[in-house]
């Protein structure tokens, strides 16, 4: 287990009128080298876990495991942790604070104090990763940038560091179809390729039900189902109770159940929808007769 | 580091509805004046100990969590205390003879530098209290609306009142954004790999200049947005013939009149006390 959560609970702006209980006893796993998706409406706490997990947030209660070790404990090392663990935020500007593309990136390397060679080297990967050419991108100014390139931009900072994990609040907000797809690709990528952790939160399952190894589902605070993406849109109901987008597949096979409510809703291709309807055929047949007459 | 809004209360709106918050803006104005004023007058701790009896009042109607705003005084504080060495090691009088207690070189510690420096830095950190609680419990718009209505006998004289008074509420209210922003910057900053609050002092202001540079763009970008969305919303200050209407009109009640029928009392209770007081 790369980050094990134990019964966590944290307050955001503790002590002041603003309080809000963000986190109240939330337990779970992250397993190494899998994409892990953190689904929930807003509000759930998301993004104060991804947070918590980089030791960002002290929780008030309960303890986070790095490969077993507390990292509020003595001996472990945090900052050692946010080297290699890393984490791009749901807005990117909230991320980029060099004035060029290429010192941004190279931010990381150039705290590591690696040699200017092999700092160069890694921007040049770390750029080319996420699809933007090192010469053409290098001095440009942050600034003069689009919404989905500064987030590729904070990718490739990210990147550059290294890392062994990824995490990633709310990767496709904002993003327009293509760049959604494209974005996801990228994590898939990243994953087989690289290796990578990868951690997501999304609030909606559309997007990562085809991505995730792992889904939990995170609800005022705390964890309310987890599993594989199958099992969890098991629960198709109580996911949409919750207020989180289900992929059209399965909204469709949703409604299908009207029809017939024993068919199964943790379909995740139009192929497996189509095998579970042909299930139904010859009662469908009957159905259809009996809806289409008076 | 990463909490910072947490310590620093400055410019925060707390709508709690106590007393102090449902009071019309413009006796809070006036009733701040006054007691700012007087604790400004005042040179005795007798009157110094009432001022803090005041406090502690309006703390007690304010109805906001004492650790809250005490823990943002804290960096002002901390603050007040290097100014407080400086004042105590190089005070002089012009007027009345120092009876000395340590004295090396230009420094010297003396009674009387002791005595005036505790008074001046009370008064200082009252003040600080009063205006912090006056943000505490007003919002932007009663602030701005308050301060425009009193003042606006200096129209007369050709002054912009409005946007005078516009000017100088987004300044205050740009205080928790900056720190909100300065929150956002350490929090990119640590994630990758940048250490605040360890090592030397050197070290510290190291790490902390990495933050300014983006702190003034980001302000500079949010200046523009602000300024854009006004424009947008066709906002025009001093516009000829053209009236603002307002969606909640200030309200004069009984409770306003109280407070600052109080507020005088307090004052002129402050300014006997000053005089009659030996100390």
């Amino acid at each position: 287990m790369l980050f094990e959560v134990k019964d966590v609970y944290y307050t955001r702006m503790r002590g002041t009128p603003f309080a809000v209980e963000a986190l109240k006893g939330c337990s779970l796993t992250i397993p190494e080298g899998k994409i892990t998706a953190i689904v929930g409406p807003t509000q759930a706490g998301k993004s104060t876990l991804l947070l918590t997990l980089l030791g960002l947030f002290q929780p008030s209660r309960g303890s986070v495991l790095f490969r077993g070790q507390d990292i509020h404990q003595a001996p472990f090392d945090l900052e050692a942790l946010r080297l290699r663990v890393g984490i791009v935020f749901q807005s990117p500007e909230a991320q980029l604070f060099e004035e060029t593309v290429g010192k941004d990136v190279s931010f990381g390397p150039r705290r590591k104090k690696l040699a200017p060679a092999q700092s160069r080297h890694l921007v040049q990967e770390s750029l080319e990763a996420v699809g933007l050419p090192y010469e053409e991108f290098r001095t440009r100014y942050i600034a003069s940038l689009s919404g989905g390139q500064k987030r590729r931009v904070a990718i490739a900072g990210v990147l550059a560091l290294e890392p062994e994990a990824i995490l990633f609040d709310e990767p496709t907000a904002g993003l327009d179809p293509q760049g959604r797809q494209e974005l996801l690709a990228l994590l898939q990528r990243l994953k087989t390729e690289r290796r990578l952790t990868i951690v997501l939160t999304s609030s909606s399952l559309a997007d990562v039900a085809m991505l995730a190894d792992q889904v939990i589902v995170l609800h005022e605070g705390r964890v309310v189902l987890s599993g594989s993406p199958r099992t969890v849109l098991a629960h198709a109901e109580e996911l949409l109770a919750l207020d989180i987008t289900l992929p059209e597949i399965t909204q469709i096979a949703l409604g299908l159940r009207s029809l017939w409510p024993a068919l199964r809703c943790d379909v995740l291709t139009l192929d497996e929808l189509e095998e579970e309807l042909v299930r139904f055929l010859p009662h469908a047949a009957s159905q259809e007769t009996q809806l289409s007459s008076p | 580091m990463i909490e910072i809004s947490r310590h620093i209360s400055f410019g925060q709106y707390v709508d709690n509805g106590s007393r102090l918050t449902r009071l019309d803006p413009r006796a809070k104005i006036l009733c701040f004046a006054l007691a700012v004023a007087a604790f400004t007058y005042i040179s005795q701790f007798a009157a110094l100990a009432l001022c803090l009896f005041f406090c502690l009042f309006l703390q007690w109607l304010s109805r906001l969590p004492l650790r809250y705003v005490l823990q943002g005084m804290r960096m002002f504080i901390s603050f007040l205390v290097i100014l407080y060495a400086f004042q105590v090691l190089f005070y002089t009088s012009s007027t009345q003879a120092t009876s000395v207690i340590w004295h090396w070189g230009v420094l010297t510690i003396s009674w009387e530098g002791l005595i005036h420096s505790t008074q001046v830095d009370l008064r200082v950190i009252f003040l600080y209290y009063l205006t912090s609680l006056l943000m505490l419990t007003t919002s932007l718009v009663d602030l701005a609306d308050g301060a425009e209505a009193l003042l606006r006998p200096l129209r007369r004289l050709g002054l912009p009142v409005h946007e005078l008074v516009m000017v100088f509420v987004i300044a205050l209210k740009f205080v928790p954004l900056l720190i909100t922003e300065v929150e956002r910057l350490s929090i990119a900053q640590a994630t990758r790999g940048v250490r605040f609050g360890r090592g030397n002092p050197w070290q510290r202001i190291r790490a902390l200049s990495g933050i300014i540079v983006p702190l003034f763009m980001s302000g500079l970008q949010r200046v523009e947005m602000l300024s854009t969305a006004m424009e947008a919303r066709c906002y025009r200050a001093g516009y000829r013939g053209w009236r603002r209407s307002k969606l909640h009109a200030l309200q004069w009640t009984g409770a306003d009149s109280l407070a600052l029928a109080c507020c005088l009392l307090l004052c002129g209770l402050l300014v006997a006390l000053n005089f009659v007081s030996p100390f």
